[in-house]
């Protein structure tokens, strides 16, 4: 059983005298070789248990172990982690060699064994020809590159990346996502991104973390994520549009079971979700793809289509019926106009439950 | 050949919102802006879409009067603002970094378009009020900017932008310093907004799904020039050029070289496979054939069993988009991106052999010296 | 300087380098509040023992400096004060208003081009040694020798250029869309200006100006070539005491030294709170 490259261990930060709590008690594990995103909302405490990690903070309680040995209290640049910053950071009045080669100079290692290890990542991140460029010269896409490949040269045990798509351009954010996956192949470091973008989330890592309000919701495998979430704030949060969700109970109407909020009744089939839950709050998950157009009689939900969002192929309808209002998502064909009547139908197999009290999905 | 596009006219006995015409601005030798005209009709949401540098900024503050223009006028309503400082000018502005005042709360700011013109006391306060139940930040009212979260500060510019109830609103990428759910979030609420208030709005934005998901109508710019005006739905389905074509929808389009061969019932070249059957293209190409360029959008491809379709390629990279997954596809004519759902993604792997198909709807074809639109 | 211990070897030099830097003024304050008789006692008195503030009031009194010599040497020096202070406090109010409308109209309004920034701050190139004696002649011509105009327009062109450039940084670090927002919300170009942008940069403001006020008062060339007998400014004072028969006046001269040295100690503190931040002039910003 190897030791997982990094712990965290019931991590916890509290700022001002215990009026601000930033990260509230944490676990995770992450092994070597694999990415991991650490995704949420601003203030969800992603970045500042980032800091903890790379050492520019000290938590307040908890652990953090890298191989195996805890490293609180071990100085930043003591900890063998590289952290590549959102804005780079790179030293602008240095060439692209000077800044690869920097922390490796400051460790005072020997001239020769610094320019291989330059040329070696310089070749790794396609630089070698811009070596001697200063680095005022060079775009965001380069500037990052640099940045990562500063990092690097020094061989990190962990690189962790602070929103690293943000600062570029629409157009320049597929290709470096495409350069960051190869990366990852190609080194097999362990990799943690820190970010608010789900679709960066989703894109580089093999597991995504999802914070909120200082708490780690889920901690899952990306391709099950979306599928499977966890907690109604990750159904919420994941998916674009994300998950409806419907607060209600479970009912019965005559001889049939189904969920029941205010007018709306749904009929579901039977199943261990309903058997025995009647009148126990409930939350009702239905995703925007799921739901499709439908003729009044055969609908689960009629009401007015009042926004109609255009996305190229596709368009999300916004359907409202009285308090209730459900995001589908529709072919651009076929799209109703906005104020038209439209009813809604979605396969009840598709349903994701959430108990009304904790949030935590019910198994079906 | 040279695009010739006209203004947007509006047919109808009131003036437009606004109308520019002619409008250029250099900066030393950067021609930022050469020749813009259009017009906004009252109570929409037009969108300037354009990539950084386009002009859109630039626009937005010739229009607001903070800057001086080269050549041109600004009429709104039919009256000429060309020669108006910004506070004669009935517009509101809202800035990319909000620009709220710091060392004041968040009443002192919504309140400031009325309190700078002297108005009544009581007056200022209901108005506030009404604001800021509306846009629910009553409870940052007596607190100052630093204080407040993104979403917060943002609806204060908007209060204070909506408290005069001004003629025209310009926003310039309101919600760029937001987070990516926020951002979600304040667009619907900005649209919803424009539409109870019947409000005009004009708003620059480098994000075409923005642009999409909330304009009545688009006004494409690039390197200072008006491109396209259409709604958002027409720049996806009918754009006039590739580089439309391109900054429009994600994943991006793929533009490969092709050849119309119409002997028989014809057929098109295109990476490397000869596909017949796509009648609804060829009906708009020339009618001797040759070669142009295509534009298939990510939908458009579909996997096919390897035996029967026409483009044979090897699987290049495989990015997960949550619930599908997008496909890069290679062979030696060309590259193609397509979008599948995350289940269907599971078999394969980088280096497998596909089969791919090219579905006869909406494709579009490209001069390929000029990138105009042929078909 | 994070994790370096401070060694006995640096702790001795930075002691040795404080005693070095001090001591003069220690020196000074003591003599100021030494009685006569211990001026010119040899071996030198460290430590009075009977300290007394005479010296101050002697400082003021005209009929006790007379005794000590002729002209200048016998001047009270309540003259000398008056001037310092009219000379630097008028001047650095020039200067500052001056170099705040032009800060603005270069950040804001990039204002003569690339130009004229560098043509400003060119006119601190000049050695005041170099062009004293061209300004004693051009203002002998034209009348301003010895004259508090005279003076004054010396120190606003001098120090024109620091309250430009410093003043230039902090409205450079204010995003302008301020301003415009309050444009928009009906402020005059000039009125947005004033009221929104001076309040937002009163720190760097109020550090510049108190910074311009410390090179005013310490002005000691101009002052002396280009005033007579109308204006005196301490500086002159107290280089004129320095004639005096040799050893008799140095109580004198250290009291009015400790005086001028007070606006400086003050303003040096005022400084250091509300220049926090603006000490990095503008460094780079997300």
């Amino acid at each position: 059983m190897s030791v997982p490259k990094l712990e965290i261990i019931n991590l916890r930060k509290v700022f001002g005298n215990g009026s601000v709590v930033a990260v509230d008690g944490i676990d995770f594990t992450i092994e070597a070789g694999e990415t991991v995103a650490l995704l949420g909302p601003s203030g969800c405490g992603k970045s500042t248990t980032l800091n903890m990690i790379v050492g520019l903070e000290d938590p307040t309680s908890g652990d953090i172990r890298i191989d195996g040995r805890s490293v609180v209290g071990v100085p930043a640049g003591k900890r063998n982690v590289g952290l590549v910053f959102q804005d780079y950071a790179v030293f602008t009045h240095m060439t692209v060699f000077e800044n690869l080669a920097f922390g490796l100079v400051i460790r005072g290692r020997p001239k020769a064994e610094i320019t291989r290890a330059v040329h070696d990542v310089a070749e790794l991140l396609g630089m070698q020809k811009s070596l001697k460029l200063p680095a005022a010269e060079l775009g965001g896409s380069e500037l990052q590159r640099v940045a990562i490949g500063r990092t690097l040269v020094t061989k990190p045990a962990i690189l962790l990346l602070d929103e690293p798509l943000s600062n570029l351009e629409a157009s320049a954010r597929l290709a470096m996502r495409r350069e960051l996956r190869r990366l990852q192949s190609e080194i097999g470091l362990t990799i943690i991104y820190v970010t608010h973008d789900q679709i960066e989330a989703l894109s580089l890592a093999d597991r995504i973390a999802v914070m909120n309000a200082g708490k780690l919701q889920q901690i899952e495998r990306s391709s099950v994520i979306c599928e499977k979430p966890d907690h109604v704030f990750v159904a919420g949060f994941m998916g674009s549009p994300p998950m409806n969700l419907l607060r209600g109970e479970i009912a019965r109407d005559g001889a049939f079971t189904g969920f029941r909020r205010e007018s709306l009744f749904i009929q579901l089939p039977p199943s261990e979700i309903n058997s025995g839950r009647a009148g126990q709050p409930i939350i009702l998950g239905v995703r925007p793809e799921s739901l499709k157009l439908a003729l009044a009689d055969e609908s689960m939900i009629f009401g007015k289509v009042t926004i109609v969002e255009p996305r190229g192929p596709e368009a999300v309808v916004t359907v409202e019926a009285g308090a209730i209002s459900l995001k589908a998502v529709v072919l651009a064909a076929g799209r109703p106009q906005e104020g038209s009547n439209v009813g809604l139908i979605a396969d009840p197999s598709s349903f994701v439950f959430f108990s009304g009290e904790t949030g935590r999905r019910l198994a079906s | 050949m040279e695009l010739d596009l006209k203004p947007l006219r509006i047919d109808s006995i009131f003036p437009a919102a606004l109308e520019v015409c002619g409008l250029s601005k250099a900066f030393g030798k950067n021609a930022a802006l050469n020749d813009i005209g259009f017009a906004v009709p009252e109570g929409s949401l037009t969108v300037l879409l354009g990539s950084a540098g386009a002009g859109k900024t630039t626009t937005l503050r010739l229009i607001a009067g903070l800057d001086r223009l080269d050549s041109g006028r600004v009429v709104m309503r039919g009256c000429d603002m060309t020669a108006l400082e910004p506070k004669d000018r009935d517009i509101a502005m809202i800035f990319d970094n909000l620009a709220l005042y710091p060392d004041k709360t968040g009443f002192a700011n919504i309140a400031s378009p009325l309190s700078i013109r002297g108005a009544e006391k009581s007056d200022i306060e209901n108005r506030v009020a009404q604001i800021s139940s509306t846009l629910r930040i009553a409870h940052v009212l007596n607190r100052l900017p630093k204080t407040m979260s993104g979403g917060e500060r943002q609806r204060v510019a908007l209060g204070r932008a909506l408290i005069r109830k001004p003629g025209l609103f310009l926003l310039d990428e309101p919600l760029s310093s937001l987070d990516a759910m926020l951002r979600i979030e304040l667009r619907a609420e900005l649209k919803r907004l424009q539409r109870d208030l019947g409000a005009t709005f004009l708003l620059a934005t480098p994000d075409f799904s923005e642009a999409l998901a909330v304009a009545d109508s688009v006004i494409m710019l690039r390197g200072g020039r008006i491109v396209q005006v259409a709604t958002a739905q027409s720049l996806y389905d009918d754009p006039v050029d590739r580089e439309v074509a391109r900054f429009v929808g994600t994943p991006e389009i793929n533009l490969l070289e092709a050849v119309y061969e119409p002997a028989s019932q014809g057929t098109i070249r295109v990476a490397g496979a000869s596909i017949a059957g796509l009648t609804r293209l060829q009906k708009s190409l020339p009618k001797g054939g040759g070669p142009f360029e295509i534009g298939i959008r990510p939908e458009q491809l579909k996997l096919s069993p390897l035996e029967a379709a026409p483009i044979q390629a090897r699987v290049f990279d495989v990015e997960p988009l949550g619930l599908r997954s997008m496909l890069t596809v290679k062979n030696e004519e060309a590259e193609m991106r397509l979008v599948i759902d995350a289940g269907a993604v599971q078999g394969y792997a980088v280096g497998d052999a596909v089969g791919i198909n090219v579905i006869d709807a909406n494709l579009l074809a490209f001069d390929t010296v000029s990138g105009i639109r042929i078909a | 300087m994070m994790g370096r211990r401070l060694t006995w070897s640096l702790a001795f030099v930075l002691f040795g380098a404080l005693i070095v830097s001090l001591f003069p003024v220690f020196w000074i304050v003591i003599t100021a509040i030494k009685p006569p008789t211990d001026w010119n006692a040899s071996p030198a008195i460290w430590f009075p023992s009977h300290p007394t503030l005479v010296n101050f009031r002697t400082l003021f009194d005209p009929d006790a400096i007379r005794a000590y010599g002729v002209g200048g040497v016998s001047q009270a020096a309540t003259t000398s004060v008056y001037g310092s202070l009219l000379a630097s406090i008028v001047g650095t109010v020039l200067s500052a208003a001056i170099g705040l409308f032009a800060a603005i109209g270069i950040s804001r309004y990039a204002n003569g081009g690339k130009a004229t920034p560098l043509i400003i701050l060119s006119g601190r190139m000049f050695p005041p040694a170099a062009i004293a004696v061209p300004f004693v002649i051009i203002y002998s011509n034209v009348g301003l020798i010895d004259t508090f105009r005279g003076l004054i327009a010396i120190y606003v062109a001098g120090t024109l250029p620091f309250s430009t450039w410093m003043l230039k940084s902090f409205v450079d670090d204010l995003p302008r869309e301020i301003e415009e927002a309050a444009m928009i919300d009906g402020r005059s170009r000039l009125m947005a200006h004033l009221v929104v942008t001076i309040p937002l940069i009163r720190g760097g403001l109020l550090a510049t100006t108190l910074f311009i006020f410390i090179l005013n008062w310490s002005e000691f060339m101009f002052a002396l070539v280009l005033s007579y007998s109308n204006v005196t400014t301490i500086p002159v004072q107290l280089a004129r005491y320095v004639t005096a028969t040799a050893g008799t006046l140095y109580g004198v001269q250290a009291a009015l030294a400790v005086l001028a040295m007070l606006p400086l100690i003050l303003a040096g503190l005022f400084i250091q709170s509300h220049l926090a931040r603006g000490m990095t002039f503008g460094a780079v910003k997300r």
